[in-house]
């Protein structure tokens, strides 16, 4: 018998102020009662598409632990393997309750965005080794000593995170972590089939940095969790489309900045607890084997004898590889893989010509397509050569690749007091494991410097690429015949609102200012930075490269308010500049759902409140035009009347999610927005667990019968995932029945969340590319 | 599993409990409950408010174990408007025992989710609290199907 001891407390303030009178009333009616509706599912493609994948990914991040906090919920209060799922010890009620909203937010949709991210840089192979990137193959090696290279600093990344004898086994495979497949270049697409192990031999445990309810305590889980051989694609040269991408590299580097950043908020000690800091003589020894330097936590309490880099032993070393893996690609597209005449492959002269890049020197950009041969030369990676397949510009593609840099170069700023000044982010960048940079634009062989370098190249050329002249509107498509732009006239609603979240994301990287998830206040003034001591040398000779930044945000900032939206909230789904007027007449939940996205960050970039009332304009639209009650799902269109049928994708699902999460944030959680929260709770958990997991909840008893409401069962009854299509140990799936762990019946659905093991579903803790649900009304 | 559950209910955070300051109840107490139950009740008094500005209420319903405690730090005992917008400290619990496992519904400034709720403040009779409570199910109970539950009380 369990006894459960409720000790409510409503708390506050002795000295509260008087309350203040209102003039309205509360409009929270609660939703109408269930009708008998069931939802089903098909999948029309379980493809990997990078870009949108990748792009997802982060803004599920975004809507995971930070959402999950800003509706209240205390994060150590989940467990991701205590059964059932969704469990919430809550804290202040001193009650465990089933809290889909907390559990999908905090748990599943940041986790669910982080194992894609693993997959392609570490697991699958979806991608160019990072063996023959040539920062880090530095004499051209082949065979095994190229292969050595990597090993040998993959050794040291390990031991400067703790992970050297826990996870990485240097000399007992080819690069000490078993099965691990570090990509450079990410590939555009893949079909994602594996066939992992169910094996559990390794006895091997996720930290417990993992498991936050119950510190201490290490979770068994399948093999595959520390040897990732089985998670390699099944048959690679046959999965993977051989081409990579701006896009593809840009938004996988927005993903793997978003999570390095997080990582490097803290370091860890012996133990796996969190140092924040160490005095300033120690900084530079952290890490190193062996070490008993003793820092202190965030109460300023003693930690154990010996502090490592990062916030774990896998999670400093996984840092490290991130920074590693975005580095060597700047390296190669900044001297190797961008074109000056549209047909072969080349490079700047060197850093600092990149750096200085501007508007009157030779064009030069990075193509849209570059196709990859391979060869194998016995090393067990395969050897990549390059070759422009198209010298097209895509407009989204450049802002993903603008705002990895941006993420990765506020860790290397040492003025951005919270990030990369802090001890935790400057252990990483002063000298082991990456080299110090003086804080100046000038070309050193530096993350700092090749971040930057990035960023100049990626926004000089959407500028000069992508800006309509007569409009001062981005454009999306720019075809090249040699070095000759040949613009089109046309962009979308959703490249309109990421590059206002694009630009935004430099201006605060570039200002100091960028810090993890602290993207809900308006930005402060900018002042110089790094690069506006490089003139660009545009018509107006006053103008410097943030400067002109600013203006282009605000040019998207007014096309979407002005063109895009109305005073009704209706969104239109992009803009024809030749025409002067929207490409159609379309009425799409995407382009409303980009609009609150895009009209918020304006607002956020320039503290003009017209912004964000529009985005609550357009938000209220949403919820009377789109939203079907009695399904509780979002419709894609405005007809046909009621819905049949809802395509759902990555980027469809994200564009949906961070508008509901924007609105809570910026909205529900202001003083006048209470009575939005519990609706927007319930938007959201639904759309988690149906969207992501495949669960309708027909009974709405926030319990999962999966033959009937796991949308995918209809078959064979058994759980198929949503646009999820499969998880592992992190959101509490280790393919063992209960808590026996290595002891008990094998099970494809042991958490009993819709979402099979992944070496069940034969695919990756990742988004299928098309999901259809089907919606039946009795 | 069996789950026998406790409860202790504290009301905390002014220096001073409510029952220590001159009080003022409120004569008769209208109840309307709907959402996740309905139930209708009638009781001479629900609804009392102390000088130094707190309203407290009992709200009975035999849908639940026992009286729903509401309490509003308005921090002024004048008539008016008020809602979870203006005041800054406020709750509102209950239970229910649904086949011997237990629903907790809440609402205020500190639990999650926070609910809301307007509040009339005028004469005896004419007085009218309209809050949104959140059903909390503990593990392996069917609490029912909709998870929002909307009080209106008129005292």
């Amino acid at each position: 018998m369990r006894a459960a001891v409720i000790a409510l407390a409503a708390c506050g303030s002795s000295g509260h102020p008087p309350a203040k009178l209102v003039d309205a009333a509360s409009d929270g009616a609660p939703p109408d009662a269930a009708i008998n509706v069931a939802i089903t599912a098909t999948v029309n493609s379980t493809r990997f598409v990078t870009r949108e994948h990748m792009l997802a990914a982060g803004e599920m991040q975004i809507s995971g632990e930070p959402l999950a906090e800003a509706m209240g919920r205390v994060l150590s209060g989940y467990s991701r393997d205590q059964l059932p799922t969704d469990l919430y010890n809550d804290p202040n009620l001193g009650f465990v309750w089933i809290d889909p909203a907390g559990f999908s937010t905090g748990v599943e949709s940041y986790e669910y965005s982080k194992q894609p991210m693993n997959f392609l840089a570490f697991e699958s192979g979806a991608g160019t080794s990072l063996v023959y990137a040539p920062l880090i193959d530095t004499d051209n090696a082949t065979g095994t000593a190229a292969t050595a290279h990597l090993a040998s600093k993959i050794a040291h990344f390990a031991g400067l995170s703790n992970a050297l004898g826990r996870w990485v086994f240097p000399g007992t495979n080819a690069l000490g972590w078993p099965g691990f497949w570090p990509t450079a270049h990410v590939f555009r697409s893949f079909d994602p089939t594996i066939d992992p192990t169910s094996d559990f031999a390794l006895n091997c445990s996720i930290s417990s940095d993992d498991d936050f309810s119950m510190s201490g305590f290490r979770l068994t889980c399948p093999d595959y969790e520390c040897d990732a051989t089985t998670l390699h694609l099944r048959d690679r040269a046959t999965q993977i489309d051989a081409v990579i991408t701006p896009g593809s590299d840009g938004w996988s580097g927005w993903k793997y900045g978003l999570w390095t950043l997080n990582y490097l908020q803290i370091m860890h000690d012996v133990n796996e607890a969190g140092v924040s800091t160490v005095s300033a003589a120690d900084l530079a020894s952290v890490g190193t084997p062996g070490n008993t330097i003793v820092g202190a936590d965030d109460s300023g309490a003693p930690t154990a004898a010996g502090t490592y880099i990062g916030s774990s032993s896998i999670e400093g070393f996984q840092a490290q590889m991130f920074v590693l893996e975005l580095d060597a690609r700047a390296d190669d597209w900044l001297m190797r893989l961008s074109t000056a005449d549209g047909a072969t492959l080349s490079g700047f002269a060197s850093r600092a010509a990149a750096l200085a890049y501007d508007y009157q020197a030779p064009l030069r950009w990075f193509p849209g397509e570059i196709a990859v041969t391979e060869t194998d030369d016995g090393s067990g990676f395969p050897h990549p050569a390059y070759a422009l397949q198209s010298a097209s510009s895509d407009l989204l593609d450049l802002i993903g690749l603008a705002m990895g840099y941006a993420e990765i170069y506020s860790l290397t700023d040492t003025h951005n007091g919270d990030v990369g000044g802090a001890q935790t982010a400057l252990v990483y960048f002063d000298g082991d494991p990456f080299p110090a940079d003086n804080q100046l634009a000038d070309g050193e062989a530096t993350v700092h410097d090749r971040a930057l370098a990035m960023i100049r190249v990626a926004m000089i050329d959407l500028d000069r690429l992508h800006t309509d002249p007569a409009t001062g509107v981005l454009i999306d498509d720019v075809a090249m015949t040699g070095a000759t732009p040949a613009r089109g006239h046309t962009v979308s609603i959703t490249s309109v609102a990421y590059s206002v979240l694009g630009l935004r994301t430099v201006l605060r990287s570039l200002s100091s200012q960028l810090e993890l998830y602290s993207n809900n206040t308006p930005d402060t003034a900018i002042g110089t930075t790094p690069l506006d001591a490089l003139p660009i040398h545009a018509s107006d000779p006053q103008l410097t490269f943030t400067g002109r930044l600013g203006q282009l945000l605000r040019a998207e900032g007014t096309l979407l308010y002005d063109h895009l939206t109305d005073a009704t909230g209706r969104a239109w789904s992009g803009w024809d500049v030749a025409a002067g007027a929207p490409i159609d007449d379309t009425d799409t939940l995407d382009a409303h759902c980009a609009a609150i996205r895009g009209l918020f960050a304006t607002y956020l970039a320039t503290g003009d409140t017209r912004y964000r009332d529009r985005a609550i304009a357009v938000f209220d639209r949403i919820e009377k035009t789109f939203y079907d009650a009695d399904a509780r799902i979002y419709s894609v269109t405005t007809s046909p009347a009621p819905v049949i049928d809802v395509e759902f994708t990555p980027l469809r699902f994200a564009l949906l999610q961070s508008a509901l999460r924007d609105i809570y944030e910026l909205v529900a959680t202001r003083p006048g927005g209470e009575a939005l929260e519990l609706e927007l709770e319930q938007r959201i958990a639904r759309l988690d667990k149906l969207v992501l997991n495949g669960w309708d909840d027909r009974d709405r008893n926030q319990r999962v019968y999966t033959a009937q409401e796991c949308v995918e069962s209809s078959v064979d009854q058994v759980a198929h995932g949503g646009l999820q299509m499969a998880e592992r140990t992190l959101t509490g799936e280790t393919g063992r029945t209960g808590d026996e762990g290595v002891n008990g019946p094998h099970t494809r659905d042991r958490d009993e969340d819709c979402v099979p093991e992944v070496d069940d579903a034969h695919l990756p803790a990742a988004l299928a590319d098309s999901v259809t649900f089907h919606i039946t009304r009795n | 599993m069996k789950w026998a559950v406790f409860f202790a209910l504290v009301g905390c955070g002014s220096s001073h409990a409510a029952s220590d300051a001159a009080s003022d109840a409120f004569t008769g107490c209208t109840v309307t409950l709907s959402g996740n139950f309905t139930d209708q009740s009638s009781v001479p008094a629900c609804a009392m408010r102390s000088s130094d500005g707190t309203l407290t209420l009992a709200v009975p319903s035999a849908m639940l174990d026992q009286p729903l405690q509401a309490v509003v730090q308005l921090g002024t005992v004048g008539p008016g408007m008020y809602s979870s917008e203006t005041v800054a400290t406020w709750s509102a619990t209950a239970t229910r025992t649904v086949t011997h496992s237990a629903c907790m519904i809440s609402a205020g400034n500190a639990v999650a989710p926070h609910g809301d709720f307007t509040l009339t403040l005028g004469e005896p009779g004419a007085s009218m609290l309209a809050m949104h409570l959140y059903v909390h199910a503990a593990p392996f109970t069917d609490c029912g199907a909709d998870l929002i539950e909307t009080l209106e009380v008129v005292f």
